[in-house]
C-alpha cells in the first residue's frame, strides 16, 4: 500500500516537473523568437535568416552523429513528449544565443569582452543539454561537459565563417545593383 | 563511425550519385536566373527542411520512413541532405523567376512542381532510397506543395529585401 502510494507521488511528481520544463522551454522559445527579430533590425535580416537555418543544421547534424552515429549519448527513443521537448529549445534558443553571440562578437567590443561573452553563452548553450541530463530526458555514457563546449565551439566558429560569407555576398550583390 | 558508409554499394547509391551529377549538371547548363545570396539561402533552407524531416518524423518515436540502407545518419545522407535534395527547389526557383507566374498560374506552377517532385520520389523510392515504414505518397504531394510555396515566398523575400538595401544604400549616398 505504502509503496504504491510512493509510486503515485513520483509519479506525479515527475508530471509536474515535465509539464514545467515544457512551460519554461515554451516561455524560452517566445522570448528567444522575438529577440531574433530585434537582432533583424540590427543586423541584415538575409544574414539572420541563413544563419538561422545554418545554425540549426550545425546542431542537428553533430546532436545525430553523437546520439545516433557515435551512440555517446542516449534518450528514451519512444517517449514523444521527451522527443519535442528537447526539439523546441534546438529550434529557438539554441539558434538565438548562437546568433546573438555571432553579432556580439563582430561587433566593436573590445577582445576581453567579447571573451567574455562567448563564455556565457557557450556555458548556456552547455547548460540546456546539462539540464536534460538532471531532469533525465537524456543520458550522457561517453560525454561530458567539456566535449558539450568543444562541440559549441566548432559549431560557433563554422557558424560565424558562414556569417562572413554571406555578409560579403549580400555585400557583393548591392555592388551590382550599384552598378 | 562519424559518417558510416553504406553496407552496401548497390541501386540506391549508385542512383544516388546519378542523380546528383545529373541535377549538377544542369544547373550548370541552364541559365542562372537567381543571385548568388539567393542561391546560398535556397540551399540553406531546403537542407535544413530535409534534416528537420529525418530527423523528426523518420526516427524514433515515429519511424515513417528511412533513407539508404539503415536508420543512422550515414554518408550518402549527407550527400542527399546537402548536394541532392536542394538541387529540386533550385529549379523551382529559377524556372518561377523565368516567367513568374501570377494568380491561377502561380498555383498551377507549384502544383506542377509537386507532381514531378512526386514522380522523382516514386522513382527514388522504386531504387530503395526511401523506404516507406507508415508515410504515404501523397502526404508527400502536400508536404512539397508548402515547401515549393514557402521557397518562391523566400526567393521574393530575398530579392526584395536585396533592392531595399540597395535604395537604402543609394539614398544615403544621395544625402551624404
Amino acid at each position: 500500500m505504502f509503496y504504491r502510494y510512493i509510486q503515485i507521488r513520483y509519479f506525479k511528481l515527475k508530471l509536474v516537473t515535465s509539464v514545467k520544463t515544457l512551460w519554461i522551454l515554451l516561455i524560452l522559445a517566445v522570448i528567444s523568437l522575438a529577440s531574433l527579430y530585434i537582432l533583424i533590425k540590427k543586423k541584415n535580416s538575409i544574414n539572420v535568416l541563413g544563419s538561422y537555418f545554418f545554425s540549426n543544421i550545425l546542431v542537428t547534424n553533430t546532436g545525430i552523429i553523437i546520439n545516433l552515429n557515435l551512440k555517446l549519448t542516449k534518450q528514451d527513443p519512444t517517449d514523444q513528449f521527451i522527443f519535442w521537448t528537447q526539439k523546441i529549445p534546438e529550434f529557438s534558443l539554441k539558434p538565438a544565443l548562437l546568433l546573438w553571440l555571432i553579432y556580439i562578437l563582430f561587433s566593436k567590443r573590445t577582445i576581453i569582452n567579447k571573451l567574455i561573452h562567448l563564455f556565457i553563452f557557450l556555458t548556456a548553450l552547455v547548460s540546456i543539454e546539462l539540464y536534460f541530463v538532471h531532469i533525465g530526458y537524456l543520458e550522457w555514457i561517453k560525454w561530458n561537459v567539456f566535449y558539450s563546449y568543444l562541440r559549441y565551439s566548432l559549431i560557433i566558429l563554422i557558424l560565424a565563417i558562414y556569417s562572413v560569407y554571406l555578409e560579403k555576398l549580400i555585400y557583393r550583390d548591392k555592388e551590382v545593383n550599384m552598378t | 563511425m562519424i559518417l558510416p558508409f553504406p553496407e552496401k554499394f548497390d541501386a540506391n547509391e549508385i542512383f544516388i550519385i546519378f542523380s546528383t551529377v545529373f541535377s549538377w549538371t544542369l544547373m550548370f547548363i541552364l541559365p542562372r536566373r537567381i543571385s548568388s545570396i539567393s542561391i546560398t539561402i535556397i540551399w540553406t533552407f531546403n537542407v535544413f527542411l530535409a534534416l528537420v524531416a529525418d530527423i523528426t518524423i523518420s526516427i524514433k518515436p515515429y519511424d515513417f520512413y528511412y533513407t539508404i540502407d539503415h536508420n543512422t545518419h550515414e554518408l550518402f545522407d549527407v550527400l542527399l541532405h546537402f548536394f541532392t535534395y536542394p538541387t529540386v527547389p533550385y529549379f523551382v526557383v529559377t524556372f518561377y523567376q523565368y516567367n513568374k507566374p501570377k494568380g491561377a498560374k502561380h498555383l498551377f506552377y507549384i502544383l506542377f512542381c509537386a507532381g514531378v517532385a512526386i514522380a522523382l520520389e516514386w522513382i527514388s523510392m522504386k531504387f530503395h532510397v526511401f523506404t516507406y515504414t507508415g508515410w504515404k505518397l501523397y502526404l508527400s504531394f502536400i508536404t512539397y506543395v508548402v515547401v515549393f510555396a514557402a521557397n518562391i515566398w523566400l526567393a521574393n523575400f530575398i530579392e526584395k529585401e536585396t533592392k531595399s538595401s540597395y535604395l537604402d544604400t543609394k539614398y544615403k549616398l544621395h544625402h551624404k
